[in-house]
């Protein structure tokens, strides 16, 4: 009964949905509540996370864990967009200039660091695996794409070797053709299964 | 039951009572008056202690005092005198108790032989149990002695076939059963199978071919047998391994170090194929036979020298048992090292929680960042922004120019933002453009958002776009969900009116010809086209995307699915490489990773040359 009462939801509920989008006239309404519960309840768990993450650093405050400068400092930037969301509201063209002014640096950077990070992280891969025939046809190829996308040689005008970079520049998308048929056919294994019972995902 | 005990009559009830007691068992009535002797004082409630408790002594003084042991017979005249000659000094109660005693039976008597019967019947029962345990010693001694043969018969040479051909296992039984080799030995229970006892016993069985085994033992290595070039010069055999704590062992006290040693090289133990057991020493048997351990022999210790025979005896046969006991499977011993393990690290800090973590000198990582940020600064100061000519145009950004120019003012389209803070950058100078030319054909448009941050992100793409006083986007909750919601429950301009929401809040996919996505991840673009596009197959697509995402969406726009998107910085508009973006330094950051790359490719040719170390890694 325990584990009977979710694998009724759960089929029953991705049945609705899969029936609803072929019948979209009648079951429309009820596909719409259900989802709308989804919805609901992804806003809710994200409260409760954002919840547990304010009390877990209050924790670390109180404690006086090392490194509680950074838990203080999420606290109260927490605090202060919360209240200044409260006073201005969240459409308040002041209140938005400083929430971009702030995020937008941070997380540039932080990808800008990511960059340089993987640059990094290059130069290791090949200090690690040393040559093989996984990190030479890693470097032609990385090689290769970054050479094609300063653009020089597009801009040769000599029509063979338009045709090979034409040929090359195919290949990503042969590879994402690849993959993203095999996340179909993986997504519809896990329909299957789910629908059947063998793939519980609720039971943890 | 009351034969031979005094009784006394109830006053009450007449029923019989003992003598001894206080009240009837019947009716309980007081007996108290009953129970006196003639002529018994009665001693005040107040007397001293001391006079109470001399009491006994009294009675043991009248039970030990001559004039009543002596027998009736004694001269009374004397008696006579000399009580005539001690009356003075006798107090009164003490006369009259006497004269009681004369008078009649010993009382005193009668309870002392109470009391010897019953130590009498407490010592039966004791000895009744002292045999009964001699006999269960008995028996156990006669069930070790035999355990211990069994082990004699072990201990026989390894070898297949002796002198005489007489296979090991025909020897083993026949050491298990000496009795039934001529009789001649009677198998004593109590006997045991000593070195003496075996020598005699292979003198007997060898005949003239008989050579003690000391001399075996103590030639030369060359002159031993091939079987035995590998054995010890002691006849030990390997000890069974154990870990059990050496305050169990106390009669294992002088082994203790051999078995830390053997302990401390567990890859050295020789291994039972059959079974996992554990052996430490030297196994003399082959794995396989009979038995999986070897026991050793163990020494008497020079403690026991003192005791009599019969405890060393009792004292050995202990000993075998605990070794058989010790007999442990290879997995135990794991469990035991590591419980043992476990127990010497408790309280010990962690590993690195508390320590100095060591500092790995290596800055190659640093060194690499800071020459990359320092290339793309000075680049960026130095290099001149210009509109160069762009050398090519991909075709899906032509396609989408052309899509774009195409858009009638009558027509309706929906911007769909999705994109980070990080991303806003890239998208915005793509965008920006985008809208500024829609704005200004006229097009009506709406635009929602996926993510919260999407509200504050789009104030500074109208701003680069010179938008003004544009709505805000309309935040729509919940992602891949919202959309299919969209898709499947499209609201009506009735139900809009009936839930007094603003109609440009809520949108409707079927009043719109345009749908443009952007986005810096793919999963948006698949889950708009995998579960919004094919209920609106009237809606048009188009994306601009993220250069690290472009490549992902790539197959939908070869099958048509998207019609046009932009990407990376061939798409921008000429208007933002002479604003917003220098392509140069875009290049001169392209060169440095491909330099780094290379780079690294020399730098491991040159680890490779260096010598490796024993262990593998590099000198």
């Amino acid at each position: 009964m325990k584990k009977a009462v979710p694998l009724i939801v759960a089929v029953l509920s991705a049945l609705l949905v899969m029936v609803g989008i072929f019948f979209r006239e009648d079951l429309g309404g009820w596909v719409s509540v259900v989802l709308n519960w989804a919805i609901v309840l992804s806003s809710v768990a994200l409260l409760v996370v954002l919840a547990r993450l304010l009390f877990m650093h209050i924790g670390y405050i109180t404690m006086g864990r090392q490194g509680f400068i950074y838990s203080l400092v999420a606290v109260l930037a927490f605090l202060f967009t919360l209240i200044a969301g409260f006073l201005f509201g969240v459409e308040n063209p002041t209140f938005l200039k400083w929430i971009a002014g702030i995020i937008r640096p941070l997380e540039t950077a932080l990808l800008g660091l990511v960059a340089i990070v993987m640059a990094s992280l290059g130069i290791k891969f090949f200090y690690e695996r040393g040559w093989n025939a996984l990190t030479i046809s890693f470097a032609i190829s990385a090689m290769v794409f970054l050479i094609l996308g300063l653009g020089f040689l597009q801009a040769i005008d000599f029509p063979p070797l338009q045709r090979v970079i034409h040929v090359i520049e195919g290949l990503p998308m042969i590879g994402a053709r690849g993959l993203l048929i095999g996340v179909a056919l993986g997504a519809i294994l896990m329909g299957v299964r789910v629908l059947t019972g063998v793939e519980r995902p609720y039971d943890d | 039951m009351t034969d031979g005990l005094s009784m006394q009559k109830c006053p009450k009830c007449g029923k019989e009572n003992l003598a001894y007691m206080t009240h009837c068992v019947h009716c309980g009535t007081a007996l108290e008056a009953m129970f006196s002797f003639d002529g018994q004082i009665d001693l005040p409630e107040n007397m001293p202690e001391e006079d109470v408790a001399t009491l006994p002594f009294i009675l043991e003084e009248m039970q030990s005092a001559p004039q009543l042991i002596e027998d009736d017979t004694t001269d009374k005249d004397e008696g006579n005198s000399e009580a005539q000659e001690t009356d003075s000094d006798t107090p009164e109660w003490l006369k009259r108790v006497r004269k009681r005693a004369q008078a009649e039976e010993d009382a005193t008597g009668r309870l002392t032989k109470s009391l010897n019967t019953m130590q009498e019947r407490l010592e039966d029962d004791t000895k009744s149990d002292a045999e009964s345990q001699y006999q269960v010693w008995l028996d156990d001694l006669r069930e070790k002695a035999e355990l211990k043969k069994a082990k004699q018969a072990e201990r026989l040479k390894p070898s297949p076939k002796d002198e005489q051909g007489v296979p090991e296992w025909l020897r083993r039984i026949r050491a298990l059963h000496p009795e039934d080799e001529g009789g001649e030995d009677f198998f004593n229970p109590d006997d045991e199978w000593t070195e003496e006892a075996l020598e005699e016993l292979r003198r007997k069985g060898l005949g003239d071919d008989y050579v003690p085994l000391k001399v075996l033992e103590n030639k030369e290595p060359d002159e031993a047998p091939e079987d035995d070039e590998d054995e010890p010069d002691e006849p030990d055999e390997p000890e069974i391994e154990h870990n059990i704590p050496e305050d169990d062992l106390d009669l294992e006290s002088t082994d203790v170090p051999r078995q830390e040693e053997a302990q401390a090289k567990p890859s050295e133990k020789p291994l039972s194929e059959e079974t996992g057991f554990v052996i430490v020493g030297d196994v003399k048997l082959n794995p396989d036979e009979v038995f999986d351990t070897q026991v050793t022999e163990v020494s008497p210790n020079e403690s026991d020298e003192g005791l009599p025979a019969i405890a060393k005896r009792a004292l050995d046969a202990d000993r075998e048992a605990i070794l058989q006991d010790l007999v442990i499977l290879r997995g135990q011993h794991e469990k035991v090292a590591l419980l043992k393990t476990l127990l010497s690290e408790e309280g010990r800090p962690l590993p690195g929680k508390n320590e100095e973590k060591v500092q790995k000198k290596d800055y190659s990582r640093l060194i690499i960042g800071l020459a990359l940020i320092i290339i793309l600064l000075l680049s960026i100061i130095f290099i001149p922004r210009h509109s160069s000519a762009k050398a090519t145009v991909s075709v899906p950004q032509e396609r989408f120019s052309r899509h774009l120019d195409m858009i009638d003012k009558d027509e309706k389209l929906l911007l769909v933002m999705s994109y980070s803070a990080a991303s806003a950058p890239e998208l915005e100078a793509l965008a920006a453009p985008v809208l500024k030319q829609l704005d200004s054909q006229g097009l009506s448009w709406q635009a929602i958002t996926l993510r919260m941050d999407g509200v504050w992100l789009a104030e500074s793409l109208y701003q680069q776009a010179k938008l003004e006083n544009h709505p805000a986007p309309v935040y729509v909750p919940g992602g891949q969900f919202a959309m299919l919601d969209m898709a499947l429950n499209p609201k009506s301009d009735a139900e809009v009116d009936a839930k007094k929401a603003p109609k440009e809040e809520i949108p409707n996919l079927e009043d719109f010809d345009y749908v443009l996505l952007l986005t810096d991840s793919s999963f948006t673009v698949r889950g708009w086209l995998e579960q919004v596009a094919p209920n609106y197959p009237f809606l048009s697509t188009l994306a601009i995307i993220s250069q690290k995402e472009a490549v992902a969406i790539q197959p939908y726009f070869a099958s048509g699915q998207i019609l046009a998107y932009l990407t990376g910085v061939g798409g921008l508009k000429e208007i933002s490489l002479t604003a917003g973006i220098n392509q140069s330094v875009y290049h001169v950051g392209l060169i440095s990773m491909v330099l780094l790359l290379i780079l690294g490719f020399l730098l491991r040719r040159v680890s490779d040359e260096q010598p490796k170390t024993e262990d593998g890694g590099q000198a």
